[in-house]
């Protein structure tokens, strides 16, 4: 599904550039789970935006399928990563002026369901996660593992092929990160591929295999 | 998905309730504004709409060209317009009339004199009368209540008259059959009713009488050699060229003028839709009023569009400076699938929506508006918006306008914000952001500085010329006005009887008393020969032997009128030292100043006097002389003391002496500050919009500040953990203000200045622009900017900086 082949990226800093990815190699297989782990500054969220496509490499190739991600413009990028991924993030990023409906729906609207396919996918998810009740609350009213419940639900609900996760539940106590785990690998047993950034080995233990990431290096 | 943007656009709102609010109001503020010069736009296009026929009727405007003269005329001669229907076939009616106004109507034995409340305005739109023949209701659209339209108009001494008229006069709506004599001079039967004409029509009248009539009462209504003294507009069927009907007239003309005659006539036929707005500087003598002069209301117009502008800077600027709360809803979005397009789309939707909300804020503030300012102007010149099709589009048209404006900053400065950094939650380089935040703020002051100058410089000027040294004595005195038929007469006898009485001390009589907008004027020559182009014009007073005493006028030279000297009464003047100055005459006794059928002889010289200090652009000079049948007015010096009692005991003669006819009087001093009514209406009406503009700017300010307070909480917070004070803090946050207005009062001030001086133009005594007005103008911006930062500034610098740092 992924393969990443001497990947780099680099920043002008001045005069000469800093390496934050040297030379990765990855390939990852339909149905993985994979956590990265690695000290802070190793890289780890930028190797997961370079997967996402949020952002461009700046040396070597990244295929996606069979498209060549590294060769496409932005737009044709774009409706790559629409139709196939999904992200989560540490501090949720739900939209504070919509209600848990509206902000599971957003993501529907930018992909042309019309409204009563919307209407069925959001309540479907609404359920699943059970948080039926909480439908019309806005996001400061939820405690911040429900906040990110919603935000597992936002990243899933137009069945991505790949859901990106950078340190899902670093800003969670142990339980309610705990219970986003195990969503997340229930995901996974669904045939949901997953990769996730995380600082704890608990949490990496949720998945199938690990990449230790190191000054950019990938460590095995 | 719309639905989706508007909720999250109105809980954005929602949640900037206090600036969103002031925000709102100041747009509906400038908005309003904007309506009320709209409303008057569509006013002035809608003249002569409801005329039906209104794109077949064309005036017939006549050239004469001779070797000795040239005339252009919005008239030609009587007989044409029904030579033309009788001869061209095409033609299918031909409106011919002439315009009076109504001096004086008197039903039974009450006699009415209709006074001119603005005398010599250009907007004389009240107590008119038209002749016009049978044609007339043919070619215009004038409905009758009463009266059948086929054959009113017919008989001699008949006339039409609208249902306000009727109530006026005949305080009855069907005054059918009852008579009415017009101007002293013929009396008509009423045979008709009309429908009430509205004011967006130069036809507006009270009567419609028979042309007919005209020919009875010994006007000439036949010779074709008399040019310029009928309107004839003709009605054409659909597609006949205007042109072709031309070129058919100088036949007509040759049957009735020799040939020699005929070229040098000249007619062109203007469309009806283009005689208002191209009546100004047309060159043509009796274009007829009201006509449309657009560039009065153009500076209103700019300061309308100033204020809007100010309260849209507000928008873009508190938008802008909330981007960075909104900075993540893009990034998520965007991750989300958002295309860009998507999300300006977005954001202008939010500002058109707001622009929407205060739009409809605006309507009833228009309304507001439109109470306060419909008294002071001369005539209707504001539209009804909602049955106005024109005004719902500039409604409309509006709405997006500012909403585009508004949100298209925003919208693209929003949308741009790369996923990536927002995500990482980095902050972009903030650089052109804060530029533009301060030229709008330049922007804003400089607007309202303007606004304070102009404001300052109309109350000082008002001020000025309200306490002129007029040269003569205006306080305490009565002024009583006759308009009966022996008008003059009643003056004497009232002045006889008058000055027996120990509560009068002095009077005189004149047509009209200094520091009253004078309304006769003579030509004279300074040589016998009176030669064409050196003509001089001269204000005119006619008064009686007392006048110059009365009004305490100083003579230099010469003497007064006196008895003793008969031919005072014939050809005596009496001339100020400006007048001499102006007219370069040295020795003035026995100087002799030709009119038109003989000469006037100076006598006497005074010290000046102004009877207005308002630049009048051509008259070069001012005479007094003795005409007792112009006299129209009383003027008296009560005897000092009791005023209330002299005003009582002069009622009781008048009463004894006119039986009949309603005492009136008025105070001199009161009628001389109505003389400056039009500056100090103009005065309040700027000083409102230099209210509304100083407002405006401020509530942009506050919004602001509150903002970089809220953003620098945490910077406040270590800095007094630090050891800074509130004052420092306050110093911190307000030094950026201090320096842009001081910017904005730089660019201000020379923009000010020459707006000022080209208004000063209009008087003949001026205020000088000193250093003072700009300087207080400039720091009253400075104090009133100050005031408002640190209300905020002050609570922002007093919060606990425990409470600040501790969020992060
Ligand atoms: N726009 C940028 N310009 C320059 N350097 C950058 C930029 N973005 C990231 N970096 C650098 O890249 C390196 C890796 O950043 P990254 O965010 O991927 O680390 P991380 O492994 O996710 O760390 P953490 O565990 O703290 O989240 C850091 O040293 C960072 O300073
Ligand atoms: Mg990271």
């Amino acid at each position: 599904m992924i393969k990443l082949r001497s990947v780099t990226k680099a920043y002008n800093s001045g005069v000469d550039k800093t390496f934050v990815l040297r030379n990765i190699n990855l390939h990852v297989k339909e149905g993985e789970f994979i956590s990265i782990m690695g000290p802070s500054g190793a890289g780890k969220s930028t190797l997961l935006h370079i997967i996402g496509m949020l952002d461009s490499i700046s040396d070597g190739e990244y295929h996606f399928f069979d498209q060549p991600v590294h060769a496409l413009n932005e737009k044709k990028r774009a409706a790559l990563y629409k139709e196939y991924l999904g992200f989560v993030f540490q501090s949720y990023h739900l939209i504070d002026d919509l209600t848990v409906y509206e902000n599971l729906e957003m993501p529907l609207l930018y992909k042309k369901y019309n409204s009563s396919e919307r209407k069925s996918l959001v309540c479907d998810t609404l359920d699943r996660f059970q948080i039926v009740g909480k439908k019309n609350l806005f996001p400061n009213q939820l405690s911040g593992g429900q906040q990110q419940l919603v935000g597992v639900a936002r990243a899933i609900i137009s069945k991505p092929k790949l859901l990106l996760a950078d340190e899902p539940t670093g800003n969670l106590h142990s339980v309610q990160g705990e219970e986003i785990m195990q969503l997340l690998s229930n995901l996974n047993q669904d045939r949901t591929t997953i990769i996730q950034v995380t600082h704890s080995e608990k949490n990496a233990g949720y998945g199938t295999r690990i990449l230790q990431l190191k000054d950019g290096w990938i460590e095995n | 998905m719309i639905r989706n943007y508007l909720l999250s656009a109105l809980r954005n709102i929602a949640k900037q309730k206090l600036y969103t609010s002031i925000n709102i109001f100041g747009l509906a503020i400038g908005l309003a504004l904007c309506l009320l010069i709209l409303s008057n736009i569509s006013y002035e296009l809608s003249f002569e709409s409801n005329q039906l026929n209104r794109d077949r009727i064309y005036r017939l405007n006549g050239e004469y060209h001779s070797a000795e003269t040239e005339i252009y005329s919005a008239r030609v001669m009587a007989p044409l317009g029904s030579a033309i229907t009788d001869e061209i076939t095409e033609v299918e009616k031909a409106a011919t009339f002439r315009v009076s106004r109504i001096n004086a109507v008197k039903i039974g034995d009450e006699r009415v004199k209709v006074v001119d409340p603005n005398p010599g305005a250009l907007f004389i739109h009240h107590d008119k009368m038209i002749f016009a023949n049978p044609d007339f209701l043919d070619v215009f659209t004038m409905p009758l209540l009463h009266g059948n339209p086929k054959t009113v108009l017919r008989e001699p001494f008949t006339l039409l008259i609208t249902e306000k008229a009727a109530l006026k006069y005949f305080e009855t709506s069907d005054p059918v059959g009852e008579t009415i004599k017009i101007n002293d001079e013929f009396e008509c039967q009423v045979v008709g009713i009309l429908k009430d004409i509205p004011q967006n029509t130069q036809l507006y009248c009270d009567f419609l009488i028979s042309y007919s009539t005209l020919e009875k009462i010994g006007a000439d209504v036949k010779s074709w050699d008399v040019f310029a003294t009928d309107y004839v507009y003709i009605l054409l069927p659909k597609n006949v060229d205007p042109i072709a009907i031309e070129r058919k007239l100088p036949a007509i003309l040759s049957k009735h003028l020799d040939s020699n005659a005929v070229g040098k006539y000249k007619f062109d036929l203007q469309p009806l839709k283009d005689i208002y707005f191209s009546a100004i500087g047309s060159g043509r003598s009796g274009e007829l009023s009201p006509i449309g002069v657009v560039a009065d209301m153009v500076p209103y117009g700019l300061m309308a569009m100033f204020i809007l502008m100010q309260a849209i800077a507000n928008f873009i600027n508190l938008s802008t400076a909330r981007s960075a709360d909104r900075r993540r809803e893009v990034g998520v979005r965007k991750v989300f699938g958002a295309f860009r397009g998507q999300l300006i789309r977005q954001f202008l939707g939010e500002s058109i929506l707001i622009a929407c909300i205060a739009m409809l804020l605006s309507l009833p503030i228009y309304e507001l508006f439109k109470q306060l300012v419909n008294p002071i102007l001369p005539r209707e010149m504001l539209v009804e918006f909602y049955n106005n099709p024109l005004m719902v589009a500039s409604i409309i048209g509006l709405i997006f306008l500012v909403g585009v404006i508004a949100g298209f900053y925003p919208a693209f400065h929003l949308s741009r914000f790369k996923t990536i950094t927002v995500l990482q939650g980095k902050s972009d380089s903030k650089s052109t952001k804060s530029w533009l935040r301060r030229i709008l703020v330049v922007f804003q002051f400089t607007t309202a500085i303007i606004f304070i100058l102009v404001s300052i410089t109309i109350y000082r000027q008002v001020k000025y010329v309200t306490s002129y040294d007029l040269g003569f004595n205006q306080k305490n005195i009565i002024v009583l006005d006759f308009n009966s038929e022996n008008r003059a007469n009643d003056c004497q006898l009232m002045k006889s009887e008058l000055i027996k009485s120990v509560n009068v001390s002095a009077a005189t009589m004149t047509n009209n008393p200094l520091g009253r907008k004078n309304r006769s004027y003579c030509i004279f020559y300074l040589n016998e020969n009176r030669l064409e182009g050196e003509e001089r014009y001269a204000d005119l007073i006619y008064a009686d032997q007392d006048y110059t005493t009365f009004f305490g006028l100083e003579l230099v030279q010469g003497r007064t009128f006196s008895n003793e000297h008969p031919d005072d009464a014939v050809n005596g003047v009496i001339v100020n030292e400006s007048t001499l100055k102006e007219l370069g005459i040295e020795q003035p006794i026995g100087y002799k100043l030709y009119t038109n059928n003989g000469f006037l002889e100076i006598i006497g010289v005074v010290k000046n006097y102004y009877g207005t200090l308002m630049a009048t652009g051509y008259v070069s000079a001012s005479f007094i002389t003795i005409n007792p049948e112009k006299f129209e007015t009383l003027v008296l010096k009560p005897a000092p003391g009791n005023l209330a009692a002299a005003i009582i005991a002069i009622e009781k003669v008048w009463k004894a002496t006119l039986p009949g006819q309603d005492f009136k009087y008025s105070f001199l001093d009161d009628e001389i500050r109505n003389n400056y009514s039009e500056y100090s209406d103009s005065g309040a009406i700027m000083l409102a919009l230099t209210l509304l503009s100083i407002l405006i700017a401020l509530i942009g300010i506050l919004g602001l500040v509150s903002f970089t307070a809220e953003q620098r909480t945490k910077e406040i917070g270590i800095r007094k953990v630090l050891g800074s004070s509130v004052a420092d803090i306050v110093r911190l946050l307000s030094r950026e203000f201090v320096i842009l207005i001081t910017i904005a009062n730089l660019i201000a001030w020379p923009i000010a200045y020459l707006m000022m001086n080209s208004m000063l133009q209009e008087f003949s005594v001026r205020i000088s622009l000193g250093f003072g007005t700009f300087l207080l103008a400039g720091s009253t911006a400075i104090l009133l900017a100050l005031l408002t930062v640190a209300f905020q500034t002050i609570k922002a610098a007093n919060a606990n900086p425990v409470d600040s740092l501790r969020y992060e």
